[in-house]
């Protein structure tokens, strides 16, 4: 064979490989295309009418867009995300990661204590919620049980019905239930770090915490970058445990976007506003993707 | 060669997972035999099946024996099937436009229907209505909720009105008499906080709008019905000091003195269960609620103690005599694309043509659900009835009748205005919000669903022309 | 020395790691707990262990709850849902990893964000394109909107692991003019095991306890999942503490039971993968 029937050949075999290899990503994209992208492409087009949800729509331009930089309950809802967001990259994190070096460094019930924190992941959100608002009931949970018996009062609060905490409580509720999941993917990405690296450390004189600091936490960045990404995301789009215990309230108090849409659609019967509101909360994933894009043009390898 | 040796050492580590393989193996074979055991889903016959979809967790037990049954004995050809559809409200509106909706339509009250009706997807019902006379089988204003524009495109499948629940046993301990006018009612609020216990119990954890039975009440109760009729067919702004001082003595009792479950933070904690637990055991006086709470009257039986009911007081002498405020809860229409809307409509005759059969239904949910509003008298109750709650039957209909009556905001309020009422006072009871920005906010949505054309159908009260 | 020092040291990690579990763990043993017991008991003593165990609770809440048809149709629903998700998947997420494809990171980073949609704003125009297509009221209509929501973040899952296993083997293999199919079939999948395990374990998790889509597209009540009867049960019973705790533990068992057979791989999937980018 010549070398230009070699390069031939090999410029085809780089072609079937393509095609080849857009005939494997083709149904899943193809699904996706029809059953999420098209469906939202006609919800979104939705936020520039008047439509009720049923029946006919005008168009009305940007006239929702409008309304929505002058409402003040989607400011509040849009701080609140802001909020959960901030709440579930401390609290969670640090719980796994926490977890995740205290784990690594035994050996003995390794396994018993990563399926005892993973199996609330594996709970059903209406399970969870019904659960939590039990426990933390006024009347009857754990709140009163511990002023009776301890003297304990800080749990003796309607969490829920309180402006203040309502918020912070549904987030806890949550949080119970995922941090168990950030934990295990820290707890494997920790497993993969050079045991030498450690030694190292120690010869040096380093304590656990400079351990954790110089050793773990730089060894880990790409899972840990990858949730912090994840979390983003998720904490704008969060709807299932916010609508289930206090369906935004009190006034408010806990309404997130997710909600909000929710009551416009479904009780005010706005779909169109409703379809505005869900155009931010895409702007929300995809700012939040543009963040991850950016750091890795930037050379962090994530 | 390398490639079989590699292969040769994938395989081998496969080998070493033998164990994972098996057990996922067997998890595979639980699937299957689940599957082989799913039987195949056959023809039903060629019987045309007319479908309604109704609320979860509100069918009365026998329904099938005293309703579907009978039905479908004296229609041949014909089978009636009533599905319990969770989250019926979101489900039906994502249903309903694409054609794939029942042909008995229920929705939650008359305020959903105008916008099916504004879009078209429900049929008149004024050629059914007079071909059975259903003016003359329901009660008079119950029947007129289902017009819109001056047809009829609903009836409505249950009743409802607000009441004074209370607990018997504790009140005959102290002494109490149920309140019928504020003097009365604050003392006996502050005689039970007094002695530990709450004066009402009530909450909206469960059911965020449950906001909007309690500001109906003091609306009604306080600027009276008159005055709500005038707002509600226009002729009188919200704005006007007989709403902004029924708001002002709600404030009082709810976020002030809070009288409703101990505080406004325990209001919104506070949730179904609650109620049921701190009423019958005397942790709680009194309630104000519906009359489907009838249903869960039971829960006294449990704690030894006993209940009764009393109209809600009258807080200002302009409200008059007390009252009943009128409600309809579910409604039911016809799907404008059904083939079959005569004979659903015939389905809907038969269960407005029979008070008894009604009644035998109802009873099993204590006439707090399916209790059609048809012209009952004290015989066609089951004998074993409670007299509470034929007491108040008789008496609805003897006050009502009378043109003594209130209005619910969930019959006769638009979506709009409706929503706002009982989202927006939540940042009032906090003192986020003034209540003449409160009722300022309400009026627009008023205006705005005027402008719509999206009011609903309003009887007079007595004393109005 | 050193070894006797570092025995000492894990005493503290004992400590908080047991404080974390008793925080993961006792809610759920209330639940359970709560099963056992009448209302009346749970009402006096809702902390207490159970006097004695109230099994009935138990056998009312599975008639009541229906749960012979739900867990039927849920185990219909969710097998086939991972088996269609894992399989697509783990071709999309070969192709991804493994053929440089022009594009390809695009993709990979669509498919992250794809689940960023919330549902609310699309299942009214999907359910009206579904009913163009016949695909109303069947498992199989469903299992196809699952398949779709789901595949995207599980090839997304299942690249990062693929994206970590050793060019050497692909390479040898090719020299060997081996095809797509077998570097793929004999290779890949074998050697990406755990990280199958991982996505189906997330998916299954997912289609198990989902709700909204499935009843606005089964209005069926025979092929209604599980996630209904527990809901019915809140409607119905919600004040029945004993019987309400038994419905939700009677939802969580199987998905316990299978996590806790398949965990060791699971947790091995996720420490193999790495679940780099």
């Amino acid at each position: 064979m010549t070398a230009t029937a070699l390069q031939q050949e090999a410029q085809r075999a780089k072609r079937r490989q393509q095609i080849g290899g857009w005939l494997f990503v083709a149904p899943v994209l193809l699904l996706n295309l029809i059953v999420v992208v098209i469906p939202s492409a006609i919800g979104l087009g939705m936020a520039f009418t008047d439509w009720s949800g049923v029946g006919s729509m005008n168009f009305i331009g940007l006239a929702n867009f409008q309304r929505l930089f002058q409402d003040g309950v989607f400011f509040k809802a849009l701080t609140h995300n802001l909020l959960w967001t901030a709440f579930f990259l401390i609290v969670p994190v640090a719980l796994g990661l926490l977890g995740a070096y205290l784990l690594s460094g035994i050996k003995r019930g390794q396994m018993f204590f990563r399926v005892a924190y993973f199996i609330p992941y594996v709970i059903a959100a209406v399970v969870n919620t019904q659960l939590w608002r039990y426990l933390l009931n006024p009347r009857v949970g754990i709140g009163p049980a511990l002023s009776q018996c301890c003297g304990i009062e800080f749990l003796n609060v309607p969490v829920f019905g309180s402006r203040d905490l309502a918020l912070l409580g549904v987030a806890f509720v949550d949080m119970w239930h995922f941090w168990g999941f950030l934990l295990v993917l820290y707890l494997a990405a920790m497993s993969g770090v050079d045991i030498e690296l450690y030694e190292v450390a120690r010869l040096d004189g380093a304590g656990r915490w400079a351990q954790f600091r110089h050793v773990t936490l730089p060894s880990i960045r790409p899972t840990l970058v990858f949730t912090i990404l994840m979390i983003t995301i998720w904490s704008g789009l969060v709807f299932d445990y916010v609508f289930i215990i206090t369906g935004g309230g009190p006034a408010n108090a806990s309404e997130v976007m997710g909600t909000l849409l929710y009551t416009t659609a479904f009780q005010r019967f706005e779909a169109g506003y409703a379809a505005a509101i869900g155009i931010f909360m895409a702007l929300w994933v995809a700012i939040a993707t543009g963040g991850f894009v950016l750091l890795r043009k930037l050379g962090w390898e994530v | 060669m390398l490639y079989l040796i590699l292969k040769q050492a994938v395989h081998t580590s496969i080998f070493k997972e033998a164990a994972v393989k098996t057990r996922i193996l067997s998890v595979m074979l639980i699937f299957s035999i689940v599957l082989m055991a799913v039987p195949a889903v056959g023809a039903q016959g060629d019987e045309t099946v007319i479908t309604w979809w109704t609320e979860v967790g509100t069918v009365p037990t026998n329904l099938q024996e005293v309703f579907i049954d009978p039905w479908n004995a004296a229609h041949p050809g014909y089978r009636l099937e009533i599905i319990e559809k969770e989250d019926l409200e979101a489900v039906l509106r994502t249903t309903i436009a694409a054609g794939e909706a029942p042909d008995i339509l229920q929705t939650a009250g008359a305020s959903y229907i105008a916008e099916f009706v504004k879009a078209g997807l429900v049929q008149p019902l004024d050629d059914y209505a007079e071909q059975w006379d259903w003016a003359d089988k329901l009660l008079p204003w119950a029947y007129e909720t289902g017009f819109i524009g001056g047809t009829l495109y609903s009836v409505p499948l249950t009743y409802e009105s607000m009441i004074l629940m209370y607990n018997r046993t504790l009140f005959e301990e102290h002494g109490w008499t149920p309140p019928t006018n504020l003097e009365e009612f604050t003392a006996l609020a502050e005689a039970a906080e007094a002695a530990g216990i709450h004066p009402m119990v009530y909450g909206n954890a469960n059911w965020q709008p449950s906001n909007e039975q309690v500001v109906g009440v003091y609306l009604n109760n306080v600027a009276g019905p008159q005055n709500v009729y005038a707002a509600l067919i226009g002729e009188k702004p919200w704005t006007d000091p007989e709403f902004v001082e029924a708001l002002e003595l709600l404030q009082t009792h709810i976020a002030d003195n809070g009288w409703f479950s101990g505080s406004l933070e325990n209001y919104f904690a506070t949730g179904w269960d609650d109620y049921w637990a701190e009423l019958p055991t005397g942790e709680a006086a009194m309630m104000m609620t519906g009359t489907w709470a009838f249903y869960m009257t039971f829960s006294f039986d449990e704690a030894g103690t006993e209940w009764d009911w009393a109209p809600l007081p009258i807080f200002n002498d302009r409200a008059g005599e007390y009252n009943y405020e009128l409600a309809t809860g579910s409604t039911l229409s016809i799907n404008a694309v059904s083939p079959n809307a005569d004979v659903a409509a015939d389905v809907i005759n038969y269960l407005l043509s029979d008070p008894a059969r009604v009644l035998e239904l109802s009873s099993t949910k204590q006439f707090g659900e399916y209790m059609v509003p048809l012209h009952y008298t004290e015989e066609d109750f089951p004998a074993d009835t409670d007299e509470r709650l034929i007491r108040f039957f008789s008496d609805f209909a003897e006050v009502t009748g009378e043109g003594r009556f209130g209005y619910t905001t969930w019959t006769f309020w638009p979506a709009g205005p409706n929503v706002q009422l009982w989202q927006e006072i939540e940042l009032v009871w906090f003192g986020e919000m003034s209540i003449e920005d409160y009722l300022a906010r309400h009026q627009a949505e008023w205006d705005a669903a005027r402008a719509a054309g999206l009011e609903l159908a309003v009887p007079a009260p007595a004393g109005v022309e | 020395m050193f070894r006797e020092r570092r025995r000492v040291s894990t005493l503290p990690n004992y400590i908080i790691l047991t404080l974390m579990a008793i925080f993961a763990l006792a809610p759920i043993l209330l639940l359970v707990s709560g099963s056992f017991k009448s209302t009346a008991e749970f009402t006096i003593s809702p902390f207490a262990l159970p006097e004695e165990l109230l099994w009935s609770n138990y056998t009312t809440a599975w008639e009541q709850g229906n749960y012979a048809t739900t867990i039927r149709n849920s185990t219909i629903l969710t097998s086939f849902t991972v088996l269609f998700t894992v399989a697509l998947a783990g071709l999309a997420a070969y192709a991804l990893s493994r053929l440089n494809l022009k594009g390809g990171n695009i993709i990979s980073f669509y498919f992250l964000i794809g689940t960023g949609v919330p549902a609310q704003l699309f299942i009214i125009p999907l359910f009206y394109i579904w009913k163009q297509l016949g695909l109303i009221n069947s498992h199989a209509g469903l299992i196809i909107i699952y398949v779709a929501l789901q595949a995207p973040f599980a090839t997304y899952l299942l690249r990062s692991y693929m994206v970590a296993l050793p060019q050497d083997f692909i390479d040898a293999a090719r020299i060997d003019g081996a095809s797509n199919v077998q570097v793929l079939r004999e290779i890949i999948i074998p050697l990406s095991w755990p990280g199958f395990l991982t996505a189906a374990l997330v998916v299954g998790l997912f289609t198990w306890n989902e709700f909204l889509f499935a009843i606005t597209f089964l209005p069926s009540p025979d092929l209604k999942p599980i996630a209904t009867s527990l809901y019915a049960f809140q409607q119905r019973f919600g004040r029945d503490w004993g019987l309400t705790n038994a419905g939700s533990v009677i939802m969580i068992v199987p998905v316990l039971i299978l996590f806790l057979l398949l965990q060791r791989n699971f947790i091995e999937g996720l420490t193999q993968g790495g679940l780099k980018a």
